[in-house]
């Protein structure tokens, strides 16, 4: 059995509706996804939104080839993102930028048996990351130094928009994957770059842990590394799976 | 003996207080705040509106005047379009357009209104809009044409003379409320573009007023832009006089352009401008390349401190 406890945060100082994260979860169906909309581009929140939810509720079977589910996730995000939005009635300033499209990073996880040890899935297009936590042992993926975060992640991008729109085929960015077995007392944690990066650079003193301590003053905890300076302000979400 | 025992001290303590001063002053020289709505950031153009902006500029199809405006309008729309959101725009930037020589003698605003309008106050009034192409990516390593809508919040002036120490004098005081007000924030940029030499004194010491105006992230950064009427070679960048024609106004503006911080030297290296890690934010004899290179390095720092 599958548990779940999910964290989120927009930036300090934004309000909850200018978070440009996104997750969606099916605990039972086993399928999780992050996402993180980037800031530089407009209806990037619709975009991230679209990616988790639309990964989430039409998952690609396990065995498919991972390009080909990233290619068929593209393909059906798009055409939601692009609904989403009331394109003719946007100011003028909005549609010139719109034009250009969204953009977003993304993480998606797939448990598939029901029995122990489970195989997953996880691919990822960005700098969102996933932790695995066996015992003592703490994997993470696709980055295991947190200075690798530092540099512009790859995107996923959702094509133009109105009046090009969708006439246009997009290809898939370049994407990682990893394939793993989960036991009994294990947990995946899915996380995107800035708590990613501050667990990887303090992952000796186990900040995950940390993060479970506070769940119920969650915000402030947060909201208190980052004010610090230990934590950069960014939208956060943080997603613990643990097998029971 | 004693004599130049005290000497040596004295050079000693010299030499502390220049390695003093010079790491109080690269500690102040960050311009690494986040802009954000709570700490956002000022940026004023000045222009000069001189009979000589209506001759034809270099490199342009058309005169100084239309191509200069052209760009400041050009780039309040692009800062227009960076600080767009899903939800609408946020006010990470405050802008002022002050024209000089429009009437001999007058200096002032030349958008309506206030001098400095927080940026979606200025989305929300452009003058007018006109249909424009641009060329987007296709993702695939090609180009799409398509239409946008060019903001225009100013008309171009080419009328009186130069009264460039009396909009300095308005830029300063604007600035000087700012930095009270917002003394965190990421430094004003002015960018000053211009012809011909002031018709109303030396702008030397205002100038200098200006760039002792700062925040704690830095001093404000001046820009100077000096529009070619003749095609010989433009000088961007330089770092020492010598690098300049013998041009008594030029070596004057060129002295009161800021040392370019070391994020902007990178972003003009990003455009393949030759350049020394001392150069100036000064161009002599720009041509329309030039005007438009000034200008897009001269606003790319802030608009990447944007939180």
């Amino acid at each position: 059995m599958l548990s779940v406890r999910e964290f989120h945060r927009p930036k300090s100082g934004y309000r909850e509706s200018e978070y440009e994260d996104a997750f969606s979860l099916d605990a039972e169906g086993g399928k999780f996804a992050v996402a993180d909309g980037a800031t530089e581009s407009s209806f990037s929140n619709v975009w991230a939104k679209a990616l988790v939810s639309t990964f989430v509720e039409n998952p690609p079977p396990m065995d498919m080839n991972d390009r080909q589910s990233v290619k068929n996730l593209l393909d059906e995000a798009r055409k939601k993102w692009y609904g989403e939005i009331d394109w003719t009635s946007l100011p003028w300033f909005q549609k010139n930028k719109a034009v250009l499209g969204s953009y977003s990073t993304f993480l998606g996880l797939q448990v598939d048996s029901p029995e122990s040890p489970k195989r997953y899935r996880c691919i990822t297009i960005g700098d969102s990351c996933l932790f695995h936590l066996s015992g003592p042992k703490m994997e993470s993926f696709p980055y295991s130094d947190y200075r690798d975060l530092n540099y512009t992640p790859r995107l996923m991008w959702s094509g133009h928009g109105y009046p090009i729109g969708l006439s246009k085929e997009v290809e898939p960015p370049g994407l990682e994957v990893k394939y793993g077995k989960i036991k009994e007392g294990d947990t995946l944690i899915l996380a995107t770059d800035a708590i990613s990066k501050w667990m990887l650079q303090n992952k000796a003193s186990r900040p995950w842990q940390q993060v479970l301590d506070n769940a119920d003053n969650w915000d402030s905890y947060i909201g208190g590394l980052i004010s610090s300076g230990a934590m950069k302000n960014d939208d956060i979400t943080i997603i613990f799976i643990s097998v029971s | 003996m004693a004599c130049s025992g005290a000497k040596k001290i004295d050079n000693s303590m010299m030499q502390i207080r220049n390695i003093y001063n010079l790491y109080h002053a690269l500690a102040l020289m960050v311009y690494e705040a986040e802009i954000s709505r709570t700490n956002p950031s000022l940026i004023l153009f000045l222009i000069d509106q001189s009979r000589s902006m209506s001759h034809k500029l270099p490199g342009g199809e058309r005169s100084k005047a239309q191509e200069a405006s052209d760009a400041i309008n050009r780039q309040i729309g692009d800062f227009v379009l960076r600080c767009t959101k899903s939800d609408g725009i946020r006010d990470y930037f405050y802008l002022g357009v002050i024209g000089y020589g429009y009437v001999t003698g007058k200096a002032g605003s030349i958008l309506k209104g206030d001098l400095i309008h927080p940026i979606s106050e200025l989305a929300g009034t452009p003058l007018r809009t006109e249909k424009r192409k641009m060329k987007v990516s296709d993702g695939s390593g090609g180009d799409i044409e398509v239409d946008y809508d060019f903001g225009v919040w100013f008309d171009p002036v080419a009328n009186g003379d130069t009264p460039m120490c009396k909009a300095l004098a308005i830029a300063r005081d604007t600035i000087k409320d700012w930095v009270e007000e917002h003394p965190s924030s990421y430094p004003p940029i002015l960018i000053n573009i211009t012809d011909g030499q002031a018709t109303d004194g030396n702008p030397e010491d205002i100038i200098k007023e200006i760039q002792e105006l700062r925040t704690s992230d830095g001093d404000t950064l001046i820009w100077n832009c000096h529009l070619s009427s003749n095609p010989s070679t433009p000088v961007s960048f330089p770092s020492e006089e010598s690098d300049l024609p013998n041009d008594k106004y030029a070596i004057s503006l060129f002295g009161v352009s800021s040392v370019l911080p070391s994020q902007y030297v990178g972003y003009a290296r990003e455009m393949q401008i030759d350049l020394k890690d001392n150069a100036r934010a000064y161009v002599f004899n720009a041509q329309l390349e030039q005007l438009v290179e000034f200008i897009d390095i001269g606003t790319r720092g802030p608009q990447g401190q944007m939180q």
